[in-house]
């Protein structure tokens, strides 16, 4: 049985999902962060 | 909004570990697929991503339903959390699947059921943060945002069902007795075994997305309370 | 006094409707931007199309339906923001009738004003592609489609009119939710004027009656609160 070489595709394929999701997950991340310093801030300015 | 739960840390470590197993059981525990190839490894994770984005707009569903029901502001911050997980992971679903498309289909994208109204899904979930964006008054933007929820999940099953409803190459994957049989991949134990377990790990992801983000609109709620205070 | 309460319901409907048309029929600005619209809409796409007998046969569908639903679109932003800025949707708030009636009566006179427009469209599409459009599945069909447009379409021109980009927004919102039924009506459409048997057409009819109640059921429970203030 001939299986076809789509190995290329595969990893194509992880790399759209990972990326992103990482992406994300940072994005996550550094909103929160900001909002901390934002919090911390403001509750100083009051 | 104290320090982190000790759950939330709990549930950060295991959804790092899951993913790890997933991966390790779609990419070699689970056989080769004879027709298609390696390719049909990003299977698992396409199905589980799509999966995923489904369960966030049906948070947003039941917590705009609660919303309107209750009026408390936190089931608008869960909304918001469920609406912006769901985009993200449909994103996912839908270009993981395009790149499958390509080695499988030979094409990037075709015009076909599944697709379709996948992206009218999408596209419903945009609208749904621009409209939160044009309106300055909160307790519109939560009311308007939770119909907008309702209305706008019309698109969920329709795309879940879409595959069942009209007839088109889309391989079903749960197919109930004979219906799909032709298109239908034929799973043997191992990929079922991958295949659940990838479900089962996006869920635990995607748990932990959600409590991440729903903290995420608990402080932005608070600043925005705050930044109304000094103008005060 | 149950009963009472449902002729009531059907009074303030009634009422809302004919407040509307009476309006219109004065001024006749809607109607007749509304129409001129959608001549315009048929005649870009003739040149766009390029319209020739051999093709004309199977864009037809979509073409009536791109014009219905532009046109549909201009009518709805019309038809609230008339309400908002003249101070009459306060004033139908504060009078003493049912949330409910207003919605629908808002509805049935939006879905009015495209069925008049389609009225004026399919035999002016007729005579000048020499097509015969009165065909009653495709009339039905029509029918529907317009019925869940026009479901939906009053509920969100109702939240876009509060917002700050309101007539952009419109078909922003709409158009997302309302595709699948234009989906259909297309299909159902092109397949009536093939000539197919009902049992081809029958899956997409019922997908379009689904469509409406879900749309109608969805309105009518949530319109209260894209009212309350």
């Amino acid at each position: 049985m001939n299986i076809p070489d789509t190995t290329d595709f595969m990893i194509l394929g992880f790399t759209v999902i990972f990326v992103p999701m990482i992406i994300y997950v940072i994005s996550l991340a550094t909103r929160y962060k900001k909002y901390k310093a934002d919090i911390i801030y403001l509750e100083n300015e009051e | 909004m104290k320090e982190k739960p000790i759950g939330l840390t709990i549930l950060n470590v295991i959804s790092v570990i899951l993913l790890g197993i997933s991966l390790y059981m779609s990419l070699v525990f689970a056989p080769v697929e004879v027709n298609m190839g390696n390719v049909q490894r990003i299977f698992y994770t396409h199905v589980s991503v799509g999966w995923l984005g489904m369960i966030g707009f049906l948070l947003a569903l039941v917590a705009g339903i609660l919303y309107l029901v209750t009026g408390k502001k936190r089931w608008d911050i869960i909304g918001v959390a469920g609406v912006e997980v769901g985009l993200v992971f449909c994103f996912l679903n839908i270009i993981s699947g395009s790149v499958w498309a390509k080695a499988t289909w030979n094409t990037w994208w075709i015009w076909e059921p599944r697709l379709i109204t996948a992206t009218i899904m999408e596209l419903i979930y945009i609208a749904y943060i621009m409209l939160r964006q044009s309106i300055d008054e909160p307790d519109r933007r939560a009311r308007f945002g939770a119909i907008y929820a309702i209305v706008g999940f019309v698109s969920v099953p329709l795309t879940f069902l879409s595959i069942r409803i009209w007839n088109t190459i889309h391989p079903v994957v749960i197919a109930s007795g004979d219906a799909g049989a032709d298109t239908g991949m034929n799973m043997t134990d191992n990929m079922q075994k991958a295949f659940f377990f990838a479900l089962f790990t996006f869920t635990v992801i995607g748990v932990t997305l959600l409590w991440h983000r729903i903290r995420l609109g608990f402080l932005s709620d608070k600043i925005e309370q705050l930044k109304m205070k000094m103008v005060e | 006094m149950h009963k009472n309460n449902k002729t009531s319901f059907f009074k303030s409907v009634w009422a809302i409707v004919w407040k509307d048309l009476a309006a219109e029929l004065r001024s006749r600005e809607l109607m007749t931007a509304m129409l001129m619209f959608a001549v315009l809409v048929i005649l870009i796409f003739n040149f766009a199309l390029d319209l020739n007998p051999n093709i004309q046969k199977e864009v037809t569908p979509g073409i009536l339906w791109v014009t219905f639903v532009f046109a549909g679109t201009l009518g709805l932003n019309r038809s609230m923001a008339v309400e908002k800025d003249r101070g009459c949707l306060d004033g139908l708030l504060l009078a003493p009738v049912d949330r409910n009636a207003i919605y629908f009566g808002k509805m049935i006179g939006n879905l009015l004003f495209m069925l008049i427009i389609e009225a004026i469209v399919i035999p002016l599409y007729s005579i000048l592609y020499n097509m015969n459009l009165f065909n009653p599945g495709l009339l039905l069909t029509i029918l529907l489609g317009s019925i869940g447009y026009a479901a939906v379409g009053t509920l969100l021109s109702s939240m876009a009119v509060h917002t700050r980009t309101r007539d952009v927004l419109l078909p922003i919102l709409l158009f997302p939710v309302v595709l699948p039924v234009l989906i259909t009506a297309v299909q159902a459409s092109g397949a009536y004027l093939a000539g197919q048997d009902f049992e081809y057409i029958s899956n997409s009819i019922y997908i379009l009656i689904t469509y409406d109640v879900i749309f109608l059921a969805i309105a009518y429970m949530v319109f209260d609160f894209v009212v309350e203030e």
